[in-house]
């Protein structure tokens, strides 16, 4: 027996979206309380199509994807040595960890003043402040995976003579690896709210900028659009992820 | 070749014994290294270690500071001044007014999320019928909603407050949901072959299953909330801790930034801090 059981009802599902559709559409057609000022569902759908097949979209999606994609490939490449070295050794993580700690409660959008001003330029700029969403996910579930690996795997290792290096490939490595995975996936989450922010206060272009330009110009259907192009690349990226995730670490069941 | 490594090979009397010196020296290196490592693991070495982490900190800001660049970085003691000459009222109503931003937005996604989730956990029609709305509206990033939730809110202080209740809402929803999927299916029997009703089980079984993990999301949500309405703040620019730094930024009042920055963390931590302890006391029995 399980709790409300697993069975899925896929009409059930459609008709779950198609009244999401249909309640927007009535509020803002009724004009309901403010919903007036909403976009409707058939100016979003034109300006989506206007969007999608123009110019404008395939830079702006270029442009967010590169930056995200630059920010969570460093964040990745340092986050996860890093953490694997603090969860693994005692004294090293000792002297890092209260480092990171200092820096982790502040919210990778306090730092949009300080990275758009010491940065040479906006580009960098965002893309650290994005780094910086990304890093603490990745190196705290990176942490959390090597102290969760089973002590006797570590004993077993040193049984049989294996050296340091073995086992950190073979015990840490793997045995952090489920935990790294779900680390770059929030890691993602996060990159793209950091992004998001960054580029509707700072950027020149990317699809953030995009959102925020066509309130200032009053396109309001643009902005749904923006949200929806925004919404889809997020989720292909997460899903990416976790495809990524299963392929790498086949025994454990996600 | 195969003269010269032979030849290598061969023992020669002067060799041996430098060799010997070499590997004496190195053992003692070891011993000296292993009694380093062996030291670092008593409690003065641990302390030791944390605080040259906290000092490496500050000296890795003075280097990056001191660096010549088109706009200097605010030394640690640019900002210590800055942080001493604040105007301390209007600074703490700041802190208070994002605190209360961040709380209401917060409580009101626990009150609509936490029911949510269980109904969705439980019950197959909401499953099916409310799940995949939610997971259709969750990859949108909730700062892509500022633009739309400034034409829909009459004030700018609903939006930030949506925004901060947005934030929290999907964490804690996904968090019950698991919560009651988590929930061992030997507590549902035994409770039911005990006789209790279906209120009983619910409060006295269900809900005390589930409450780890909804305060897993509750955790989750509040560092997200505060995200939120840094995010709306310097957006809308109307007070509060986010408010204040993107008015330094603004105002070229640059080691104003990074007290903006460490009282948002500070304010952030304080906040995770609340949830936690609460959580220690409405589950004791489970350690957090």
């Amino acid at each position: 027996m399980k709790i409300g059981g697993r069975k899925s009802n896929l009409a059930l599902q459609l008709l779950s979206l198609v009244l999401f559709v249909a309640i927007w559409q009535a509020l803002v057609h009724f004009r309901a309380y403010r919903f007036g000022y909403i976009p409707s569902v058939p100016e979003v759908l034109r300006a989506g199509e206007a969007y999608l097949f123009s110019e404008q979209f395939v830079s702006d999606a270029i442009a967010s994807t590169t930056r995200i994609l630059a920010a969570w490939g460093t964040s990745a490449l340092i986050g996860i040595p890093l953490g694997l070295m603090i969860g693994w050794k005692r004294a090293f993580s000792n002297l890092t960890f209260p480092m990171v700690e200092l820096l982790r409660p502040i919210p990778p959008i306090a730092w949009i003043p300080a990275g758009i001003l010491f940065f040479p330029n906006t580009e960098s700029g965002v893309i650290f402040i994005c780094f910086v969403g990304s890093f603490f996910p990745i190196v705290l579930n990176t942490i959390n995976g090597v102290q969760q690996i089973d002590q006797t795997y570590f004993r077993a290792a040193h049984c049989l003579g294996a050296s340091e290096r073995r086992v950190f490939y073979d015990v840490v490595v793997r045995g952090a690896m489920p935990s790294v995975i779900v680390g770059l996936a929030v890691g993602m989450g996060i990159n793209w709210m950091a992004l998001v922010a960054a580029e509707m206060i700072a950027g020149q272009h990317g699809l953030g900028y995009m959102i925020w330009q066509s309130y200032s110009l009053a396109q309001y259907p643009l902005i749904i659009v923006g949200m929806v192009v925004i919404g889809c690349i997020g989720a292909g990226m997460s899903a990416g992820i976790r495809f990524l995730g299963r392929k790498l670490v086949p025994w454990q069941k996600t | 070749v195969a003269k010269n490594i032979e030849g290598a090979m061969t023992a020669n009397p002067d060799r041996v014994a430098a060799r010997e010196r070499l590997a004496a020296g190195d053992r003692s290196d070891r011993r000296r290294l292993r009694q380093a490592i062996r030291w670092c693991e008593t409690s003065a070495g641990v302390i030791a270690l944390q605080i040259s982490s906290v000092v490496g900190f500050v000296i890795l800001w003075v280097i990056v500071a001191e660096m010549p660049r088109a706009i200097q970085i605010p030394t640690p003691a640019d900002v210590l001044a800055s942080a001493v000459s604040l105007d301390f009222p209007k600074f703490l109503r700041d802190c208070w007014l994002s605190f209360y931003r961040v709380g209401l937005g917060f409580l009101i996604a626990a009150a609509i999320g936490i029911p949510l989730g269980i109904c969705i956990g439980y019950s197959y029609l909401a499953r099916n019928l409310l799940f995949p709305t939610v997971e259709v509206l969750r990859p949108i990033p909730p700062i892509a909603w500022i633009p739309l939730g400034i034409l829909f809110f009459p004030q700018v202080e609903w939006m930030i407050i949506f925004l901060t209740f947005y934030g929290a809402f999907f964490p804690i929803v996904y968090n019950t949901i698991s919560g009651v999927a988590g929930i061992p299916v030997a507590y549902i029997r035994a409770g039911k072959s005990l006789g209790a009703s279906r209120w009983t089980l619910f409060w006295q079984v269900m809900v005390p299953a589930m409450l780890p993990s909804i305060f897993t999301g509750l955790y989750i949500a509040i560092g997200i909330a505060w995200l939120m309405v840094v995010a709306g703040e310097m957006v809308a620019i109307t007070g509060g801790v986010g408010g204040m730094t993107w008015q330094a930024y603004q105002t070229t009042r640059y080691p104003l930034i990074f007290v903006g920055m460490a009282a948002i963390g500070i304010l952030g931590f304080l906040s995770s801090l609340l949830v936690r302890l609460l959580a220690k006391v409405v589950i004791r029995w489970e350690s957090v």
